[in-house]
């Protein structure tokens, strides 16, 4: 009789510290996240100190106007939506890996970057709006379009008889192809302006964040979040492969289906935003899952911490690394997060996916 | 968007003054932080917009160029001022903003924006000249076309 009780305790106090320890990253990452968001409203070129920023935070109305245009009108908006846009594009990613099975999907590799960058430069280079009524928004809900477009595709194509995983990861990049080559086209008839215009576009920035996009990106999560949530337990269960997943009661593929719709709106606001900020939405995941595991309870809000702080810090590095200019941040976010990330695999011992 | 040391940083510099984004800027083209602008505090802005009702209807641009209606273009400069990074900039504040023909850039008669951007820096230096006048006389000696005023508006 004791011998039974011992046998089953030990697994239970295993089980016990190994949720501890992954509730202890997890308030990790959200302690690094707020410090680094902390650091982004306190840097800039406009040299005020810490104090004066302080004290523009907690009473705004007290605080110069400059300074508080500076902190509540340029740097919040900045930092939050770097926050925003990077816990949504992990999360996309984190998603996407999860029902394909495949450790390189991410809203990159199925196409819908590459749609929404054709979209901005259909907007910039042609002025054309494929949404007319909005027209000082013509580049963002182009480029929406366009990735909602490519995904509704893919999904579309995915509900076809026969079509597996692979299919759909082989039918993303084609995508990307494709419309690589139809942005090519379009910039070989830009004019100079223009062709700077979507290049800039291209490579990522969140020099026109305001408190609107910061909010439509935060109600898009806040949507997205619950549902997957909800689903955290199938999620988790898809990973042990389709049919195990299938043997426990598992819908598969309607999950698959709804999992795509919800990644697709996660991938395509931020981008239509922000331009093409590349390998968060591919190595945000990975971190979360080296560190945390499968288990979609702790993985969900790791990957959104983990994406979240990796654009946070390259938002402080790219005001930091040239100053008064702002260097776009999708070139920072993949040539300082690459040697980090291909640290963090090898030096893992375990098999990391 | 803001130029760094080409094109009109470039006829900026060859008027006499300092383009605040050049240090920032190592290309033509470059985005300042727009924090930088209340950071710098100039004494002059000057955009460059044109008529791009064909690429963006209704957009922010400041539609100057022959012809065009300088109550409009004046407005939406005005307008422009008012987003965050011009807040209490010592330009906005003495209304030294102005709004030039973007295509100047890429013309022959480059030389009368450079004219032009000469009297906004340099008010008293340049007194005796008229950039409005060059471009007359140029458009009577030598163009088919008749001149149409429009090219450039001041909020002044």
């Amino acid at each position: 009789m004791t011998s039974i009780t011992s046998d089953t305790a030990a697994p239970a106090f295993a089980y016990r510290g190994l949720v501890t320890r992954r509730i202890f990253i997890l308030a990790l990452l959200a302690c690094l996240l707020i410090l680094s968001v902390a650091v982004d409203v306190s840097l800039g070129p406009a040299r005020y100190s810490v104090a004066d920023v302080l004290r523009t935070l907690v009473s705004p109305t007290d605080a110069d106007v400059q300074m508080r245009v500076v902190v509540w009108d340029i740097r919040m908006p900045m930092a939050m939506l770097a926050v925003t846009v990077g816990a949504s594009l992990s999360l996309a990613g984190a998603q996407m890996q999860t029902i394909l099975a495949n450790p390189l999907a991410s809203p990159f590799t199925l196409g819908l970057s590459a749609a929404a960058s054709f979209g901005a430069a259909l907007a910039m280079v042609l002025g054309v709006a494929l949404f007319p009524a909005a027209i000082s928004l013509m580049v963002p809900i182009n480029a929406f379009l366009m990735a909602m477009a490519a995904a509704l595709l893919i999904f579309g194509l995915s509900t076809l008889r026969g079509v597996t995983v692979e299919t759909i990861i082989l039918l993303g990049i084609a995508l990307v192809f494709s419309f690589n080559a139809a942005l090519a086209l379009l910039q070989y008839f830009a004019s100079e302006q223009a062709l700077s215009a979507v290049v800039f576009w291209t490579m990522g920035s969140l020099t026109k964040a305001t408190w609107g996009k910061v909010a439509v990106t935060a109600v898009v999560l806040a949507l997205c979040v619950p549902l997957f949530a909800r689903r955290a337990w199938a999620l988790t269960a898809i990973r042990l492969g389709e049919a195990r997943a299938a043997a426990m009661g598992v819908p598969v593929r309607r999950l698959r289906l709804e999992a795509l719709f919800l990644v697709s709106l996660l991938a395509a606001v931020p981008v239509s935003f922000v331009g093409t900020i590349g390998f968060i939405g591919i190595v945000g995941p990975h971190v979360a899952r080296l560190l945390l595991g499968e288990d979609q309870r702790f993985f969900l809000p790791g990957a959104m911490l983990a994406g979240a702080l990796i654009l946070s810090a390259t938002s402080v590095l790219s005001k930091a690394l040239l100053p008064g200019a702002v260097l776009p941040i999708g070139i920072i976010t993949a040539l300082v997060g690459v040697p980090f990330f291909a640290a963090l695999i090898l030096t893992k011992g375990r098999k990391a996916w | 968007m803001s130029f760094g040391s080409g094109n009109f940083g470039r006829m900026v510099e060859l008027a006499g003054g300092e383009n605040m984004a050049a240090p920032f800027i190592p290309g033509t083209f470059g985005t300042v932080n727009a924090e930088q602008v209340i950071a710098s505090n100039p004494d002059q802005i000057i955009v460059t917009g044109g008529n791009w009702e064909a690429y963006v209807p209704g957009g922010a641009w400041v539609g100057v160029g022959p012809g065009s209606d300088k109550a409009q273009a004046r407005a939406k400069l005005q307008a422009l001022m008012e987003r965050p990074a011009f807040t209490g900039v010592k330009a906005v504040e003495a209304g030294e903003v102005h709004a030039i023909w973007h295509q100047f850039y890429n013309s022959p008669y480059s030389f009368v924006a450079v004219q032009r951007l000469a009297t906004w820096l340099h008010p008293e230096l340049f007194a005796d000249l008229d950039a409005e006048a060059t471009l007359k006389e140029l458009h009577e000696r030598f163009l088919p076309v008749d001149y149409r005023p429009g090219y450039w508006v001041s909020l002044k």
